[in-house]
């Protein structure tokens, strides 16, 4: 009888004991760092935006990975992909990513650099999107959920202009544009555009936007 | 050779009537057309009167306005490109722009939209989305406080869509911008 009950005991931890382990929601964070094989971006010293920013994205994987294994982040492309128009939204679409990054560096000489925000628009917030199954022409899709975007917006400021990295940089937005990297894609998306005063300041960056965005997607 | 009273008088009478023909259709008082000549004379004539323009720009991180004298006639699209000149002369002026830029043509719609094709992108490749986006915004905001009435802008580079790295052109642009 003794060994009955041990049995049904052990049984029960085994069955409640995956269920505490994996309570945590899995979130899916799409990362799309500016640039591909063609496309050099920006020029930064004797570098390239395209390195830069997929050094960065592989960085921040990488810490959210050690830190926060209920993220899983996705980047967009390899080194030496070719990325076309709307590829991006439509991976972004496919996994149901509960955040698109789009990431951009520019080189400025401002001691204190400003973060840009965006996120997508093309002005016609008005017109509302129906709910369900509808038909919507591809730049509207960010309409599905604007209300979403708007808040992580929102948070994404507030964690950015947090004490700790308030001597870093300057934050600026966000601006609702037609930001060609976030056209068509339903996730709540943000496009970043970093200001870097020397290209070896991204890993500076990938440490700040890796924190900011485990406590973004964590809230 | 025997002259007349009635000789001179005919002679004179032809050579005035000469004269005065040259004359009328010298001054265009009288114009010929032939029935196999496909040219058609048109009324180029329209009200052109001085009007003073704003021209919008950003710069030094803060919105700059400068006026200027331009002729203003009826013609809506003639009037939109010649304000989009003087404005991107200003421009190039103030060294925004990396090298001077002008206006090809600019149409407008029915739907009040109007394609305005640059012979080079305005956009300069290493600016920050934020600068790019400004100049667009400088371009709309000059547009619109000189009361042109449209409703879109269509950027085009060579008579084909304006590619930019960071910002969608595949859409016309509505006149009042994104700025909030």
């Amino acid at each position: 009888m003794q060994i009955k009950k041990l049995i049904f005991c052990l049984w029960i931890v085994g069955v409640t004991l995956p269920v505490s382990v994996y309570d945590k929601q899995q979130y899916v964070i799409v990362i799309d760092p500016a640039g591909d094989a063609k496309r050099t971006g920006r020029r930064i010293g004797d570098s390239f935006e395209r390195g830069l920013t997929l050094q960065c994205a592989e960085k921040i994987k990488e810490i959210i990975a050690n830190s926060a294994p209920h993220i899983k982040i996705v980047i967009t492309r390899m080194p030496g992909d070719n990325v076309y128009d709307l590829q991006n939204a439509s991976l972004a679409n496919r996994l149901h990513a509960d955040l698109f990054v789009s990431l951009n560096f520019y080189y400025t000489q401002e001691t204190k650099p400003t973060i840009f925000l965006y996120q997508f628009s093309y002005g016609n917030e008005f017109a509302s999107c129906q709910q369900g199954l509808a038909l919507n022409s591809y730049e509207q899709a960010y309409k599905i959920n604007k209300d979403t975007t708007d808040s992580m917006c929102q948070l994404f400021k507030k964690e950015l202009l947090d004490h700790k990295y308030h001597s870093l940089c300057a934050v600026s937005g966000s601006y609702c544009l037609p930001i060609k990297s976030l056209i068509g894609i339903i996730a709540p998306s943000i496009a970043l555009d970093v200001g870097l005063k020397s290209k070896e300041l991204w890993c500076v960056y990938s440490e700040l936007l890796a924190n900011v965005l485990i406590n973004v997607v964590g809230v | 050779m025997n002259y007349t009273p009635r000789f001179c008088i005919i002679i004179s009478s032809v050579a005035f009537l000469c004269a005065f023909l040259f004359f009328a259709i010298y001054n265009q008082w009288i114009l010929f057309c032939a029935p196999w000549s496909t040219q058609k004379i048109t009324n180029t004539s329209s009200v052109i009167q001085k009007k003073q323009v704003t021209h919008y720009y950003f710069h030094g991180d803060k919105w700059k306005m400068e006026k200027q004298e331009l002729l203003w006639t009826e013609n809506v699209e003639k009037n939109i490109f010649q304000l989009i000149n003087a404005w991107l002369i200003l421009l190039d002026e103030e060294h925004i722009t990396a090298k001077k830029i002008m206006v090809q043509s600019a149409l407008i719609s029915t739907a009040g939209c109007v394609y305005l094709s640059f012979d080079h992108n305005i956009l300069g490749k290493e600016e920050t989305i934020f600068k790019k986006w400004m100049v667009i915004e400088g371009l709309l905001k000059t547009v619109l406080s000189n009361n042109i009435p449209i409703q879109q802008v269509q950027f085009l580079v060579q008579h084909q869509q304006l590619h930019d790295a960071h910002l969608d052109f595949s859409l016309p642009w509505p006149v009042h911008g994104f700025l909030k």
